[in-house]
């Protein structure tokens, strides 16, 4: 499944993504952990390639992104 | 049961003015519903109903006049008849407090007062013609020099709510920066977070904005603010979340 963006999207990826995982959150992290995070930022239009699959039933909620072929359709 | 002292009033700002300088006395945020006299013939005693409507007041009591620049005179001497967007903490300026917003405060009466022997005074009563909100501060009120978010002080609200809401932003300096976007970010989960509030790029202080979303808003919220060139900016934000 592909989502698009229909905000700005930020989620952390590759080991940073298992990291905050880890850690139970963002906010959770010590600032020196936060500070080597690898961050995608997505734009509005975009696809939000390696977006947590968990993340995905609250940024739906919010309107945040949507399936790419509904967004075609 | 916590209390909170005058120190503990740390941000009042209106338009992006702070009118904090001026030393007022006191400060006054009132709710009040209004009222209809429903009294009639037969009735013994007055009756009076509800009519659904709730007017916000706000007073601030004797400050120091000081006409200088982006003070509360600079504020308020013009037409009492501008909207205005203010908020004020009780609580102390820290991320996760509560503070109160207010649209559409209009300054309906503003006086100087001369007196023999003692300082030029000032004071200023609001009526407010629209929404008075309150929420939760995600940035304090601080000078910024390059961009940043408040992901790592993320305000966890427990859960969702589905009832939108309001943003809230002050600028009440900025210097150097051709430019700056604030925003508001949400998140289910503290990991991903997606855009909610985006307020008009700002290019010069005092400035405010209230911007009113609906819909779901995620369990946290934090703030995210994007600079231009070099400078700095003080910012203070935050949302209040739909009942």
């Amino acid at each position: 499944m592909t989502w698009l963006a229909l905000v700005r999207v930020s989620y952390p990826v590759g080991e940073s993504l298992a990291a905050v995982r880890r850690a139970g959150g963002v906010s959770r992290m010590s600032q020196a952990d936060r500070a080597s995070l690898e961050w995608r930022h997505v734009e509005p239009g975009q696809a939000c390639e390696g977006l947590p699959a968990s993340s995905v039933p609250g940024l739906l909620a919010a309107g945040a992104i949507v399936a790419a072929d509904e967004d075609e359709g | 049961m916590a209390k909170y002292g005058s120190p503990s009033v740390a941000v009042f700002l209106a338009d992006g003015y702070d009118l904090l300088p001026q030393k007022a006395k006191g400060l006054s945020s009132e709710i009040e519903a209004t009222q209809e006299d429903t009294t009639g013939l037969g009735d013994a005693w007055p009756e009076h109903t509800p009519t659904g409507l709730q007017i916000a007041q706000l007073s601030q009591d004797e400050a120091f006049y000081d006409a200088g620049t982006d003070t509360a005179h600079e504020a308020f001497q013009a037409s009492g008849s501008t909207a205005r967007v203010i908020c004020y903490v009780f609580e102390g300026n820290t991320i996760g407090e509560p503070f109160v917003g207010h649209e559409g405060a209009l300054g309906v009466k503003y006086g100087v007062l001369g007196k023999n022997g003692g300082l030029t005074k000032a004071k200023v009563e609001y009526r407010c013609s629209g929404q008075r909100d309150e929420g939760v501060i995600l940035q304090d009120w601080e000078a910024k020099t390059s961009d940043w978010d408040t992901t790592a002080e993320s305000v966890d609200n427990a859960a969702s709510s589905s009832a939108g809401g309001a943003g809230y932003l002050q600028v009440s300096a900025l210097s150097g920066f051709t430019g700056f976007v604030g925003k508001i970010q949400h998140s289910a989960d503290d990991i991903s977070y997606a855009d909610l509030v985006t307020f008009t790029n700002v290019t010069a202080a005092p400035a405010a904005e209230r911007i009113a979303v609906s819909g779901t808003v995620n369990r946290y919220l934090a703030f995210d603010g994007n600079v231009s060139g070099t400078g700095s900016i003080t910012v203070f934000a935050g949302f209040a979340r739909g009942a």
